[in-house]
């Protein structure tokens, strides 16, 4: 059992406490998924602080990525909610590069994936999900119950499709969530499994160490197409993000 | 505590679930939920305060550079425009002034020329009269002598002949064959 | 977009358990929401997939004048 945990698909999610601490009954203790996400914000902030240190008028690389970054997540915002959405660009921007963030750490061995941990996506979820709400109410007053009524329909119609529109509400931080959650760690089991794999074959020592090499190159593919799948799901992720916080601004459609 | 054993009263519920997946373990999702929010509120606070304004300044000012130097531009060829215009312009009328001063020297020497030629011909006119006047006089005469010529040579003639005929026969027919010859 | 469809028929019987709870109607709030969560379901599975076509029908249009749109719902599930 010991020497079979490295090869366990599932041993990379678990998260390993490093510093007990509580407050109050309230464990918050530094844990390796703790870390991570520190250092995710340690690199997402070193690096655009690199890049904003020496400003010129014709960038540097650094300053490039960084202004790339920006103006992707700005145009981002503007397609989807609008100049007003310029409001809650930080916030956008912040979670974007988060999600982001998270999903590539999670690419460098032994580091815990925070995005492949559900309270993560679902506390980052909900907190959009709750901004909807409250920024809706307090832009629209009660006017923001519209988004619950479709335009032309007409009246019996309607005591069916409201409950409907109410439910594919709520259904938002929920698929929100999973999907992230679950692209995330599906595309680290698989990879897991073609490694382990590779490990098992050559740990053979036989005849059957020659084909190691398929589940080897097969890791090799899927581990590009997962910095893919990293970058793609934090751009939907935010993407969404974008869509659902567009109802705070325009909620009748 | 190393292991997830530890924790709260929902740590046994999360336990049988998360020993075989750990995502689902209960017990590591109060500290996960306390750091994501320390980690989501410091990178908050860090970008919209350090990082967004800055780099959406240098955006904001590339992007005044270049409208500026478009402007710029811009301005250079709509001056660049003008002073080919204000050219040519100057062009047409240097061209029309250089037109107008030959036309007047043109039409100056045409005078001239025409005032030449116009005394010239009337000195010539009076030449040639003058001329004709001599020749038609000069004729004249040379006419009156043919005719007394023509007679005396009839009568030596005739008188050599033996002929008799009065002066005023004679006379009559000179006159008459030198008009025939004349006409 | 079949997570939409999970999603909808999980909240809807959410709901339901939850209503029959509160108003003791058990079974039947859990029933009628279930049925309600599954049209949700389909009804923004449907959205989502007309969405898509929508925007493959305009990326296809404006090939030649440059993919501006923002590529929206690429969801890998």
């Amino acid at each position: 059992m010991m020497g079979q945990m490295a090869l366990d698909p599932m041993h990379q999610f678990k998260v390993e406490t490093l510093r007990e601490f509580s407050i109050g009954g309230f464990d918050i203790s530094f844990t390796t998924a703790s870390l991570a996400l520190m250092l995710v914000v340690v690199i997402v902030f070193a690096l655009l602080f690199f890049a904003i240190s020496k400003p010129k008028i014709v960038p540097s690389r650094m300053q490039s990525v960084g202004e790339l970054g920006y103006e992707f997540v700005a145009n981002m915002v503007r397609d989807t909610i609008g100049e007003e959405g310029i409001k809650f660009f930080p916030f956008i921007f912040t979670l974007f590069l988060l999600v982001f963030g998270c999903n590539m750490l999670g690419m460098i061995p032994y580091f815990v994936t925070p995005t492949a941990q559900i309270v993560v996506t679902a506390a980052l979820a909900l907190l959009v999900f709750f901004t909807v709400i409250v920024f809706g109410f307090i832009r629209n007053g009660i006017g923001f119950l519209k988004l619950f009524v479709p335009s032309g329909v007409p009246l019996p119609l309607l005591f069916l499709l409201v409950p409907l529109e109410i439910i594919s509400f709520f259904v938002r931080p929920l698929t929100l969530s999973l999907r992230l959650f679950g692209n995330i760690l599906a595309g680290h089991i698989v990879l897991k499994l073609f490694v382990g794999f590779t490990v098992a074959l050559l740990g053979t020592a036989s005849f059957l160490s020659v084909f190691a090499i398929a589940p080897f190159f097969l890791a090799l593919a899927f581990t590009a197409l997962e910095f893919l799948v990293a970058f793609l799901q934090a751009y939907i992720f935010t993407v969404l993000t974008c869509v659902y916080l567009n109802d705070a601004f325009h909620p009748s459609h | 505590m190393a292991s997830e054993t530890h924790g709260a009263d929902a740590a046994h519920a999360g336990n049988s679930m998360g020993e075989a997946f750990p995502p689902f373990d209960v017990a590591t999702f109060q500290s996960q939920l306390f750091w994501l929010a320390i980690a989501f509120v410091l990178l908050y606070v860090l970008l919209s305060y350090v990082v967004l304004p800055k780099l959406g300044g240098m955006i904001e000012e590339r992007k005044n550079k270049i409208a500026s130097d478009l402007d710029e531009a811009a301005r250079m060829k709509a001056e660049a425009d003008a002073s080919i215009v204000e050219m040519d312009k100057q062009l047409a009328v240097a061209r029309a002034e250089a037109r107008a001063s030959a036309e007047k020297t043109r039409s100056e020497i045409d005078q001239r020329i025409s005032a030449a030629s116009a005394a010239k011909n009337a000195e010539l006119d009076q030449t040639l009269s003058e001329a004709e006047a001599r020749i038609e006089e000069m004729k004249a005469a040379a006419m009156a002598n043919v005719s007394d010529i023509a007679r005396e040579a009839t009568a030596t003639i005739l008188a050599q002949l033996g002929t008799k005929a009065t002066p005023k026969q004679i006379e009559s027919s000179v006159s008459k064959s030198i008009d025939e010859m004349m006409a | 977009m079949v997570l939409d469809l999970i999603g909808s028929i999980l909240v809807g019987l959410m709901f339901g358990l939850a209503l029959d709870h509160v108003l003791g109607t058990e079974p039947w709030g859990m029933l009628a929401l279930l049925a309600l969560g599954m049209a949700a379901g389909f009804r923004l599975m449907l959205r989502t997939a007309e969405q898509q076509a929508k925007r493959i029908a305009d990326e296809t249009n404006a090939a030649s004048a440059g993919a501006g749109a923002a590529k929206q719902g690429h969801e890998d599930t």
